[in-house]
């Protein structure tokens, strides 16, 4: 999965519009980061990667390109 | 010998309802829509402000007798899982006793156990039959977590209701109908699914009763449940996979060999998840939650008592059975229905 990919697929979880996230951007811009779309993320993860992230590290995510950061060399 | 058996399963749920609609007039910025189609939940069952756990258990154990199935005065061990006893002392268990005219020479106890509990209750009644030490036990869940949920706190009163459920395990079965089992706990979450003050650990205080707003916008103070969503997810995600396959292998079964799955009834979106990280057949995995959302230790009975109902299970099928949440602590276990 690219980066692009996880991006759009992470703006659809919050219900934001394409093309808005990217690595710089604070998520609390995003109303629809909340609990819920941490739950979602941890799920996509999972599912998508195998990859077990543990739910401090997540919440600590300041930006999208944090949350890309914990996913890291899965994304080309 | 003679095996344990379940001989019935009855459920009681109060008659107060809090529907998703009620939410959304209460909490306009709760997206309610949300929780509907992904946690799965439209209507939770509440306690009434004098109704305890006990009163759920008696009801329910009351539909199991008037069923037919057995009488009070035969049954011979009480077990009652709960984490809302009516009281510290005595045990809930000996009040339920004497209410329902179960003779005095029973056993009773109360044991405290959420998510998981029902799949405990299942082994204790599997050893106290089995070893001989009962015939006919009633296994009892009831819990009112609604009287621990801070009313602004949207983590947990969209998912949370109140139940109780009876069953009856016969010593009568000529072969094995329950097990093996694989359980399992790691204290390490226990501040994840909490609630801190009221025991002996923390008093309950002027301090502990200040609400304040998480990063969420949840409400609640020291003394309501706290639920951290977010963990708790991480665990099952590592914690049930595992102890599926570990009861799979143990039992010498692979999935296809089971009929139903029932997981307790935590929420939609992680049923699924989990169902699609197991690779189990939707059709052989029950959800069953909408109008009664997650009753903790009850949703496994009660999930099986409306399936039965429903005719979805049947007699002699395999069905597996899996408890995890709160403490964290987990089981599981297979049984062939009656």
């Amino acid at each position: 999965m690219t980066k692009d990919e996880f991006y759009r697929h992470l703006e659809q979880s919050v219900d934001a519009p394409a093309g808005t996230l990217t690595d710089g951007l604070p998520l609390k811009e995003f109303p629809g980061w909340d609990s819920m779309a941490v739950v979602e993320f941890i799920a996509f993860v999972d599912e998508q990667f195998s990859l077990p992230l543990e739910y401090e590290a997540i919440v600590a995510a300041k930006t999208g390109g944090d949350l890309a950061g914990l996913v890291g060399s899965h994304l080309t | 010998m003679s095996f344990a058996g379940i001989g019935g399963i009855t459920y009681y749920l109060p008659q107060l309802i809090l529907s998703n609609d009620q939410l959304a007039q209460e909490h306009p910025t709760w997206n309610m829509d949300e929780v509907g189609e992904k946690v799965g939940i439209v209507e939770r069952h509440l306690a009434a402000p004098e109704e305890c756990s006990s009163d759920l258990a008696v009801a329910a154990a009351q539909k199991l007798f008037a069923s037919g199935v057995c009488s009070p005065d035969e049954i011979d061990y009480l077990l009652f899982c709960t984490q809302t006893p009516d009281y510290f002392l005595p045990t809930t268990a000996c009040v339920i006793q004497n209410r329902l005219g179960i003779p005095q020479t029973a056993g009773a106890l109360d044991y405290n156990l959420g998510c998981s509990g029902y799949v405990y209750g299942l082994q204790l009644a599997k050893g106290l039959i089995e070893s001989g030490q009962a015939s006919r036990l009633l296994l009892l869940t009831g819990d009112t977590y609604s009287k621990f949920i801070h009313p602004a706190d949207r983590s947990v009163r969209t998912i949370f209701g109140d139940a109780g459920t009876a069953t009856l395990l016969n010593g009568s079965r000529k072969e094995e109908s329950i097990g093996p089992f694989v359980v399992g706990t790691d204290g390490r979450g226990a501040n994840n699914l909490i609630v801190k003050t009221g025991g002996m650990r923390n008093a309950r205080t002027e301090e502990s009763a200040v609400v304040r707003t998480d990063e969420n916008g949840n409400q609640r103070s020291e003394d309501s449940l706290l639920m951290k969503g977010g963990e708790i997810f991480t665990f099952t995600l590592s914690a049930v996979p595992k102890c599926v396959n570990a009861l799979l292998e143990k039992a010498n079964l692979k999935t296809e060999d089971i009929d139903m799955f029932v997981f307790h009834q935590a929420n939609r979106h992680m049923l699924e998840h989990l169902r699609r990280k197991m690779k189990i057949d939707a059709a052989k995995f029950l959800i069953s939650m909408e109008r009664i959302g997650n009753t903790v230790g009850s949703t496994i009975p009660i999930a099986l008592s409306r399936a039965a109902a429903d005719g979805v299970i049947r007699s002699g099928q395999r069905i597996m059975l899996v408890g995890f949440g709160v403490g964290y602590s987990w089981g599981a276990t297979i049984v062939q229905w009656l």
